[in-house]
């Protein structure tokens, strides 16, 4: 009888929620009826129900046996369960997430529990705090434990964000407990104009028990979802006025993170979905966050009228580019609007500061002031060109660059570097894969290429000249940086100044070499229209030598500037793509002078070391008393697929052993001789003297 | 250095970190943690431990703060993970104390203190001889980081013996002027983390950890690990001329090679091709001080390789290399030596005699044992000297292994057996190996009964692991008794891996035919044979070996190299064995009559003693081929063996009964009744149930035929694959039993 009564409540109930029909109250209305506002540190946070459209998950008693961390992890994730609803343009996200310190030294991380939200557009809602200990749940949800704070992580990066940490306080977590925490966050930032998408992560460095993510579109809506291979597809269901997609997936192994990826590679499974829009929309709307610009101030119109007298147009274009990029400081202010919407160009300059898309705008307004097609191009300089598969949206985006359309050729600039000096043809951008320039009738991403004139390479020679008495040897060390590596070196003297910069490079010899002495003042040569820059280093090395025997006497050198190039990555065994830096060549010489009365105990060769994605040959010359030895590194790739890493990583270790060479030279036989008697003698004097020192210690 | 110097250098080492006010880890704790992790440690997850923590170190060897924010998770599951690594909580704590974890970083502090005072204080006072426990190289390298200390020697011993893998450090205390030798080892305490894995129970595995860790060691840049490698390449290219190893040596500074080199150069009985190679070698070593230089000069001034002779300059040497590494260890460094060249009957010198003597007298351990444990029998410790006597009672008495092994020598050969017995089994608990072997030859003598082979077993088991070949070899014949193949091929590979040749037989001989659920394996089988061949007394082996290459089975069939084994000089030419194999070459070779008739003649004179040369014999009777047919003679060789259940008498003398052309002497009734004889337990081979399929057959049971042949035919493709004329002969066979017809076998040339 019970049973039935509640039956037809059941069906009471729904006939009255399918009479709501599109009155339907806003999905979260019904919690924010019984919600409870606190203020705390000038902000606020929520605390009410699970909105009524999720869907809650349960936590299993026991961790399978058979699941990952069924040993003994550190730490484990029994759930993480994210549900969105995005009916009728509304975005709610809740989640929640329940997990175990297992290992003691972890209890700390499990009692602090941080989310973050943007007060200016978002709500946070706390649901509820619990603890699991010895099978049974708690309620830990202490509001006066929360505290709320502006945290601007990425100060340190130029740039503030606005967003709030709400720090929850788990008191008393022991080894074991299982901490559950279910909050939302409602509301997305307004100025994506709702072309935003859900991101779910199917992977994390500990394992998972179970991975949930419920994503609500409304019933009709046309989803576009992008999901790694290895996630099994979602069931997609319709009820109501909801389009439901739903994936689950269990015992989700520990990830372990091999680092060194290519930007558009990542290791952690995810799904995206969105509903279905073009990159011309996406264009489109971006676009209106840069309308016409205003008017700009007078020093600024000055300014544009000296450009515009110089010729030809390359110069030009590189004369504003260099003003961008080095009289307008980066520093982002990324709240509300300005997180997508870039400031007046006017102000920009005015101010002498703004974030890439402040800069872009700015670059892109002067030089189409200045007669050239130029607009402001959104990229990923996090997901480079991986973005090309996900839902068209708002969200692929982190930076802004410059695409400029001259009438023979298409250049890519980004006026946040700084220093970039050469051919403007031959400055290049990073490896960012594809960007959507704001440009009218855009309706796809276009591909940025690498300027085929560009470079990166460095060419160093070391020229060891041995006093002709004793064992000092004179050390000349020039480094020519060219393209990209000249701007890398610019930078490192700017940042660092010439004085610390040239401690730097004599306590490498010091270390080498022991005893050093600098004989000048480090020289710097910067060729700024062939974007060459130069350092000449002059040491006296006070007694290099290692003397393996006393005919004979060697000196090592080593080929440095390859060695970052090829030292090994973190992890060797890799089941991930490698990235390179590329195009990149390095070039290191060293020539020494043959003391007088010795020879050179060695013979003249070249030998190559061949690998898919780079290559390395070195080769030894002698020619009129000077020995010649030359290493030369050069990436043929960007990236080292899987199926090549072992044998790329075997060809880095190959080539890093032969980096060093040891010179030996060597006395004529009879010389030798006289020198061996020579130390031998020194030596036995030596030890009789100190024999007798210590017997006469020991004596009472 | 004594087990009390070692406990104070530890606390030495750690001086500059502990605090006196907090409590110390209890040593009984960190016991009951090796204990646990002995018990429980997840063996790949434990060394994976040190990687974590490798992560956090910058360049040298401290801790780099942004690199420890990056892994502290993995560095705290490390942690976590490894209770008793050294090197991990040593990053543990350095990262949390770079972290301004004040407190965290005091525990962990205080752990790894504890783990380091623990490690040093289990030693067993034996003079350094075993020694400290470490999981791995990187606990050793947070030792000598912690220590302050300049580590001028770090490399492993060439001369390692089974249990260990030892990695020598020499600190240089730079105030006294004395460098501190210490010895870790990993493999002893890898092998027990392994536990119930199946390459942990015999000695192979043991070794082939070693070299696996070595192998590992030099590609992830050990520089110890490399230096062996390069050392081990040094020694493998004695015979020719040093230059090229020698020259490597020297160019990367490898000390480890350079002090062999100069011990092989002024050691050795072989005329060596050194020149002043290892004096110019050492000289700037030695002009450094380090003792080991100084050592060997003075060896080439002893011997005068390499500099003129001068007894004076070596003293002066050896007085620094003495001072330099305290008491006398230069000069123990030298006896050592000396001793493995010399043989038993080494003196000492009287430039190394007179100081170790007074060493020995004032009590250093180190000396006492150096003068009593060149000891193996009871007959050669009766002609010690009173202080050598004295010596063995005092180093015995400390609790040293060598020392009462040594000691229950001397005891036995003055007839205190019940004292000496005592003393041995101290000494094999303490893990002396010759003491463990000793002990197991005891439990052996007389009228063992089963508790006796048991201990036996045990403590050859304990030998074995130190490196007894005898032990590896009872013990794989024990287990071949029972009989336990895979524990018998285990014992005999780790034999084998020593060098051992009888194990190598053993295992050879196992692989021969694949036993139990070890396959066969011809081409190892011969492989090992080939490799003891060499040796005259090896008959067994030779024959063996010759068999296979004139099978061919699984191997290149070499009848050529099968004779001229059997031909040697040294192979004796009135073995049965011998002459049955060279007579099966010689009949099976068509081309030439004589040297057929050779071969029956050498048949002949086998089956005089050889039974398979009878059974041989026999067939060639019965069917007229070679010989004059003679069935009478035929029947009398073969029916005393098929009586005996000989299984190849039988087959031979079915096959003759049931398969003939001859319809008048086809009997196969009487060919079953002579199966019946067959007493070999488990399945017949392929071959022999052909001959059971032809009675069968004969008897008029053709159903029963179809089955046995189809049954021959399956084990054959199954066991045999490449032999496929057989194959194709046993398919024809069960066609023709279907049709109804009994195999007649087509009568050979003579």
């Amino acid at each position: 009888m019970i049973r039935q009564t509640l039956r037809f409540a059941a069906i009471a109930l729904w006939a009255l929620l399918s009479a709501c029909g599109s009155d339907t109250p806003p999905p979260d209305a019904a919690a924010t009826a019984q919600t409870r506002k606190i203020e705390r540190d000038g902000y606020a946070f929520e605390v009410g129900p699970v909105p009524a459209w999720v869907v809650a998950a349960d936590i299993p008693p026991q961790w399978d046996a058979d699941a990952p961390g069924a040993g003994d992890s550190r730490w484990r994730n029994w759930l993480f369960d994210r549900q969105a609803d995005r009916r009728r343009g509304v975005r709610a996200r809740y989640s929640d997430v329940a997990f175990e310190p297992v290992s003691a030294e972890l209890v700390g991380d499990a009692g602090k529990y941080t989310i973050g939200f943007n007060p200016e557009y978002q709500r946070l809602v706390i649901h509820s705090a619990e603890l699991r200990r010895d099978g049974a749940w708690s309620n830990r949800l202490d509001t006066g434990r929360i505290t709320l704070a502006r945290r601007e992580t990425d100060f340190e990066a130029d740039m503030a964000t606005g967003v709030v940490s709400a720090l929850i306080v788990f008191d008393d977590v022991r080894a074991g407990d299982v901490v559950r925490l279910r909050y939302s966050i409602v509301g997305e930032n307004p100025v994506l104009g709702g072309s935003d998408s859900e991101v779910a992560t199917f992977a994390w460095s500990d394992p998972i028990l179970e991975r949930r993510v419920r994503v609500l579109f409304d019933r009709d809506a046309d989803v576009f979802e992008w999901r790694s291979p290895q996630i099994a597809p979602a069931q997609v269901a319709r009820d109501g006025d909801a389009q439901e997609w739903k994936y689950v997936q269990r015992k989700i192994e520990g990830l372990h993170d091999e680092g060194g990826y290519p930007r558009w590679y990542s290791p952690y499974a995810q799904v995206r979905l969105a509903e279905r829009r073009s990159w011309g929309e996406v264009a489109t709307w971006a676009q209106s966050l840069y309308p016409q610009p205003q008017a700009l101030p007078p020093d600024l119109e000055l300014r544009l009228a000296q450009w515009r007298a110089i010729e030809p147009l390359d110069a030009r274009v590189a004369a504003v580019l260099t003003a961008v990029q080095e009289d307008v400081r980066y520093f982002g202010v990324e709240i509300g609007d300005s997180t997508h919407k870039p400031a007046e160009p006017a102000l920009t300059w005015t101010r002498r500061y703004g974030d890439c898309k402040d800069k872009a705008r700015l670059l892109a307004t002067l030089l189409q002031r200045l007669g050239v097609e130029a607009y402001p191009a959104l990229v990923s300089s996090r997901n480079g060109k991986a973005i090309a598969q996900w839902p068209p949206g708002a969200d692929a985006f982190d930076h802004v660059i410059v695409q400029v359309r001259l009438p023979d050729a298409t250049l890519w600039l980004d006026p946040t570097q700084t220093l970039q000096r050469g051919p403007l043809r031959a400055i290049p951008v990073s490896e960012l894969g594809v960007a959507l320039p704001l440009a009218p009738g855009t309706k796809d991403l276009a591909t940025v290429a690498r300027p085929a004139q560009a470079r990166d390479r460095i060419a160093v020679v070391e020229r060891y000249a041995p006093a002709a008495a004793g064992r000092e040897v004179v050390l000349t060390v020039r480094t020519d940086n060219e393209g990209t590596a000249a701007d890398r070196a610019r930078r490192d003297l700017k940042a660092q100044g010439r004085e610390a910069l040239q401690r730097r490079f004599v306590e490498y010899y010091r270390r080498r070499y022991g005893e050093v002495r600098e004989t000048a003042a480090l020289d710097v040569e910067d060729d700024e229209a062939a974007n060459r820059f130069s350092t000449i280093e002059r040491y006296t090395l006070v007694d290099p030598w290692e003397s393996a025997s006393p005919g004979e006497r060697a000196i090592e050198t080593w080929g440095d500037s390859l060695n970052q190039e090829v030292a090994l990555p973190n992890t060797v065994e890799r089941k991930t793509p490698l990235a390179l830096r590329y195009p990149v060549e390095v070039e290191q010489r060293a020539e020494l002078v043959v003391p007088e009365g010795w020879h050179w105990q060695g013979e003249d060769g070249e030998s190559t070391l061949d690998d898919v994605a780079a290559e390395f040959t070195s080769r030894t010359e002698t020619k009129s008393g000077e020995i010649v030895r030359t290493q030369l590194y050069r990436a043929k790739t960007p990236v080292v697929g899987v199926d090549d890493v072992a044998a790329h990583l075997r060809w880095r270790r190959q080539v890093h052993d032969s980096l060093g060479r040891r010179w030996r030279f060597a006395l004529s036989p009879a010389d030798a001789d006289r020198e061996r008697d020579r130390r031998l003698q020194g030596l036995l004097r030596g030890l009789i003297d100190e024999n007798a020192g210590a017997a006469k210690r020991a004596k009472p | 250095m004594t087990r009390r110097r070692l406990a104070a250098f530890a606390f030495a080492v750690l001086s500059a970190a502990a605090r006196a006010d907090e409590p110390q880890h209890r040593d009984e704790a960190i016991g009951a943690l090796w204990t646990q992790t002995f018990a429980q440690g997840d063996y790949d997850k434990i060394v994976r431990t040190y990687g974590d923590a490798a992560l956090a170190l910058g360049e040298g060897s401290g801790v780099d703060p942004a690199l420890c924010k990056k892994h502290k998770a993995r560095i705290d599951a490390a942690a976590q993970t490894n209770p008793v690594g050294i090197g991990v909580w040593r990053v543990a704590w350095r990262c949390a104390e770079a972290d301004g974890e004040a407190g965290l970083a005091a525990q962990r502090r205080r752990r790894f203190e504890a783990l380091v005072r623990h490690a040093f204080e289990s030693v067993p006072p034996d003079a350094g001889r075993t020694p400290i426990r470490v999981l791995d190289e990187g606990d050793v390298a947070a030792v000598i980081a912690e220590s302050g200390l300049d580590a001028i020697d770090l490399y492993y011993d060439t001369g390692r013996n089974w249990r260990y893998l030892e990695l020598v450090v020499t600190l240089l205390d730079k105030e006294a002027g004395i460098e501190r030798r210490l010895v870790f080892d990993v493999l002893d305490a890898r092998m027990r983390l392994k536990r119930d894995r199946a390459d942990a129970k015999f000695p192979t595995g043991r070794n082939d950890l070693a070299e696996a860790l070595l192998k590992h060691g030099h590609e992830s840049g050990s520089i110890a690990a490399t230096r062996l490698l390069q050392t081990r390449q040094m020694l493998n290219a004695r015979g020719t001329k040093f230059d090229m190893p020698i020259d490597v040596a020297v160019r990367d500074n490898n000390k480890v090679a350079i002090y062999t080199f100069a011990a092989m150069c002024t050691t050795s009985r072989e005329n060596l091709e050194c020149g002043t190679r290892h004096v110019d070698a050492l000289l700037p070593y030695a002009e450094g001080r380090f003792s080991p230089a100084l050592v060997w000069l003075a060896q080439a001034y002893r011997s005068g390789i390499g500099v003129p002779r001068d007894d004076n300059a070596a003293r002066v040497l050896l007085d620094a290399a003495d001072r330099r590494a305290g008491g006398v260890t230069g000069r123990l460094l030298l006896a050592q030596v000396l001793r493995r060249r010399g043989g038993e009957t080494f003196e000492l010198p009287a430039v190394l005699r007179g100081p170790i003597e007074a060493a020995a007298r004032r009590g250093d351990l180190a000396a006492q044992l150096a003068l009593v444990d060149a000891a193996n029998t009871p007959a050669q410790t009766a002609r010690w000297s009173a202080l050598q006597r004295d010596a063995a009672k005092r180093a015995a008495e400390a609790g040293s292994a060598a020392g009462q092994y040594a000691w229950s020598l001397r005891l036995s050969a003055e007839r205190r057996d019940d004292e000496a017995a005592g003393w041995l089994r101290r000494a094999a608990a303490n893990d002396e190996t010759r003491a463990q072997a000793a002990l197991a030859q005891h439990y052996l003598r007389g009228e063992a009964n089963g508790d006796d082979l048991k201990r036996a077993a045990h403590w050859y088991a304990r030998a074995a692991h130190g490196g007894d070949r005898a032990a590896m070899l009872w013990l794989g014949r024990q287990a071949l008794a029972q009989p336990d193949y895979a524990e018998a091929k285990g014992w005999f590979e780790s034999g084998a891996s020593s060098g051992n040749a009888d194990a190598k037989v053993e295992l050879a001989t196992l692989l021969l035919y694949g036993k139990g659920s070890i396959p066969r394996d011809h081409q190892r089988a011969v492989a090992l044979l080939r490799d003891v061949v060499d040796d005259p007394a090896r008959t067994q082996a030779r024959v063996d070996l010759a068999e296979l290459l004139r099978f061919g089975v699984d191997v290149e069939h070499d009848a050529a190299e099968a004779e001229r084994l059997l031909r040697l000089p040294t192979t004796p030419r009135d073995d049965a064995g011998v002459q049955f194999a060279l007579a099966a070459l010689l009949i099976d070779d068509p081309t030439t009559p004589a040297r057929q008739a050779e071969g029956v003649a050498l048949l002949r004179r086998a089956a005089t003693t050889n039974d398979r040369a009878k059974i041989r014999l026999a067939a060639r009777l019965w069917n007229g081929r070679g010989v004059e047919r003679d069935r009478a003679a035929a029947e009398k060789l073969w029916l005393p063996l098929v009586e005996k259940g000989d299984l190849y008498a039988i087959n031979e003398y079915a096959w003759a009964l049931c398969a003939s052309d001859d319809d008048a002497i086809v009997d196969g009734r009487k060919g079953l009744a002579v199966f019946k004889k067959n007493s070999a337990d488990g399945p017949l081979p392929p071959a022999f149930q052909d001959t059971l399929a032809a009675c069968q057959a004969a008897a008029g049971d053709y159903d029963d035929a179809v089955q046995t042949q189809i049954h021959a035919l399956e084990t054959m493709k199954a066991s045999f694959p490449g032999e496929k004329a057989t194959i194709a002969a046993f398919d024809a066979r069960v066609a023709l039993y279907k049709s109804r017809q009994r195999y007649r076998e087509k009568p050979k040339a003579p």
